[in-house]
């Protein structure tokens, strides 16, 4: 069997038969489809996407000390990495720990693309290649030709409203915006700024000229990612830091007892929970020293 | 050049390449399109994928006109093709006179004489009714063809006004199939409608399975057609009421349109199987796997049948013990279109290289291979 073979059976062949067979259950939506089995697929990928975000988050957290170390080892490389491994080593941080869950992730959400791409086709071809794809389930078979309606949309065709490629930008320049780091370095910000609209205009310029199916893919993904994203680390970049504490202030003030914060709170247990006690311990430390209000004492 | 800069440009040409490669697997869904011939008066005519309308010489294969119907496809900033934009020809033109019909994928119907368009349905310049996948069939003074919307026009031959439409819930992608006053549409909507040709009336329509997509062959006040349910189904045209439906399954969809041959209708699916089946009970009188999918309708040529696998094998199956034989050279591409037929050759149009072969009936020996594309 060749590589195209082998993939097609391992990866598009489960998905595209999951795909039909929720479209039959789920009122005869392929719509409802997508968005049940991009939030199926995240739920299973949810270990992998946590611990790439831990990763990432922890990454950003170690720039200000990884940048000192690139100043005061500018001329010595070597001191520079073996330095540079000390400190990842500290903090219990794998540099490459943020790539790995990514790669792992990337062939699933590529066969979930080729997947939806195969089953929205409306031409005869793209139909006659899905015949290859079917298991020998009756109802699978009757069941195509999917219908392409969902809401206002014609899912194997661009959205001509063009409210699909502004959901997917927004929603994307959310979630880039959540993960900003913020940061003093103007090289970083600029390269912050960059990804935080470079990444929405592709995608929605893509989402005007692909079906709209896909587009809603993209959509659906990006908004649990958002959610998944609020769940660990806040808002992020967001909201501004300032506003956030302000937030959490009057919530606590409403709610929890005093020094006990509803945005210290969650980020001490996730902290807790990914690092242990001693970056916590760090990370307490550093905040203190930077006169950091979000703990009342 | 500054190191931001050059972080810049790395960052986005990362992006890209992404890009790149999202456009590029929706490539695989671009449509591809190609149509049968069909010979009268000795000129071929033929549907190309890029869009073009062509008379050909059968004889000597040299094109008298090539006309571009529709344009390609036109491309993004990224030099790519949006997939929801094609300019293929799909259904086998019909012919009357000089006049060739021809529906077009952009929705259009248009009639050419002499490699000048002479009308189109919708008039309008931006107007269409939806993806027309089979061809157009003339008869009765129209025109008839079916649309992806789902939408059965007729219009007048010569004018093109609209005499009648008819409604489906599914793509009609089959070519009509018109038979004295009635005219039978296969629908993806699960049903095959009979209709009154010169009202659009409908007569009956019979529920299958699965969605219809290839056109029923009628033969002695029957309709065979297989359907996406892997059924096989015999219908009473007068009373609209299923007279059989084969016993088992196919392990695939039935795609392209039988053939009735005496006693039998062979019928080839998906998977690569052809079934013979006794036209009066249904019951299996053969079946032979030819290893490759049957989306090609076959054709009748002399006592055999001939089938062009979608992998461009070429097949004849003798009618009296309907057993398959390899016949001729195989044909390079994919052979979507349905053969054609005519003075003891068969044509075959196949894809990637967009080609059409001519193959002398009585002997599979290769005569011509003409290039399609440009």
């Amino acid at each position: 069997m060749s590589l195209g073979g082998l993939w097609n059976t391992i990866a598009i062949g489960p998905m595209v038969n999951i795909l039909i067979v929720l479209t039959q259950y789920l009122f005869g939506s392929f719509g409802l489809a997508i968005i049940a089995l991009t939030i199926v697929v995240n739920l299973v990928m949810y270990p992998l996407t946590k611990k790439q975000i831990d990763s990432t988050k922890a990454m950003q957290e170690m720039q200000p000390k990884l940048a000192e170390l690139q100043k005061k080892y500018a001329r010595d490389s070597q001191k520079l990495s073996q330095e540079q491994m000390r400190l990842y080593k500290e903090a219990g941080i794998n540099p490459v720990g943020c790539l790995l869950p990514m790669l792992i992730q990337m062939p699933i959400w590529y066969a979930l693309y080729q997947s939806i791409i195969s089953l929205l086709g409306d031409a005869p071809e793209s139909l006659i290649k899905l015949s290859q794809f079917l298991y020998s389930w009756s109802m699978l078979h009757a069941a195509v030709p999917l219908s392409n309606r969902f809401l206002w949309l014609n899912l194997a065709q661009p959205d001509v409203a063009m409210i699909m490629p502004i959901l997917v930008g927004a929603s994307m320049w959310v979630q880039q915006k959540m993960v900003t780091p913020p940061s003093a370095d103007p090289r970083q910000q600029q390269q912050s700024q960059m990804m935080l609209w470079m990444m929405p205009l592709i995608f929605g310029f893509m989402a005007v000229q692909f079906p709209s199916g896909l587009a809603l893919f993209w959509f659906v993904s990006t908004l649990i990612r958002i959610i998944m994203q609020y769940f660990m680390t806040g808002w992020g970049a967001l909201v501004p830091r300032r506003a956030q504490v302000v937030a959490g202030e009057k919530s606590s003030s409403r709610e929890l007892p005093a020094g006990t914060g509803e945005v210290a709170k969650k980020e001490d247990k996730i902290t807790n929970e990914k690092s242990g006690d001693k970056r916590e311990d760090r990370r307490r430390g550093r905040s203190e020293g930077s006169g950091g209000t979000r703990r009342k004492p | 050049m500054s190191y931001i800069k050059r972080r810049a440009l790395a960052l986005v040409g990362l992006l890209l390449m992404l890009a790149v490669l999202l456009l590029g697997c929706a490539q695989s869904a671009v449509i591809g399109g190609g149509s049968a011939a069909v010979i009268y008066n000795g000129i071929l005519y033929v549907g190309s994928e890029k869009g073009d309308l062509m008379a050909i010489n059968s004889e000597t294969g040299v094109r008298s006109w090539t006309v571009a119907v529709l344009q390609s496809a036109p491309r993004n900033a990224l030099g790519c093709t949006a997939t929801a934009r094609a300019a293929a020809i799909y259904g086998t033109p019909a012919v009357a006179g000089d006049m060739v019909y021809v529906g077009g994928y952009d929705g259009r119907l248009r009639i050419y004489s002499n490699g000048l368009e002479k009308a189109r349905y919708p008039a309008e310049e931006t107007a269409s009714v939806g993806n027309i996948v089979g061809g157009p069939v003339l008869g009765r003074g129209n025109v008839y063809f079916g649309t992806s919307k789902g939408e059965v026009f007729a219009l007048d031959a010569v004018s093109l006004a609209k005499k009648w439409q008819f409604s489906a819930d599914g793509k009609v992608w089959a070519s009509p199939v018109l038979v004295d006053d009635t005219i039978y549409i296969s629908s993806m909507d699960d049903y095959l409608y009979a209709l009154n040709a010169d009202t659009g009336a409908e007569i009956w329509h019979f529920a299958a399975g699965g969605a219809i997509n290839s056109p029923p062959v009628i033969a002695a006040g029957t309709a065979y057609f297989g359907a996406f349910d892997r059924y096989f189904y015999a219908v009473n045209t007068s009373t609209g009421q299923l007279a059989w439906r084969s016993q088992a399954q196919a392990k695939r969809w039935f795609w392209a349109k039988p053939l009735v041959v005496g006693n039998a209708v062979f019928a080839g699916d998906m998977d690569g199987m052809v079934y013979v089946f006794d036209v009066a009970t249904g019951a299996v009188l053969a079946n032979s796997n030819l290893g490759a999918p049957l989306v090609a309708a076959p054709v009748l040529s002399g006592d055999s049948v001939i089938f062009a696998s979608q992998t461009g094998q070429l097949w004849a199956l003798d009618t009296a013990r309907y057993q398959p034989s390899e016949f001729g050279a195989s044909i390079t591409g994919k052979v979507n279109a349905p053969l054609a037929l005519s003075n003891d050759v068969i044509y075959i149009h196949s894809q990637n290289p967009e080609t059409l072969y001519a193959v002398r009936a009585s002997t599979g020996v290769s005569i011509l291979s003409i290039p399609l594309g440009k």
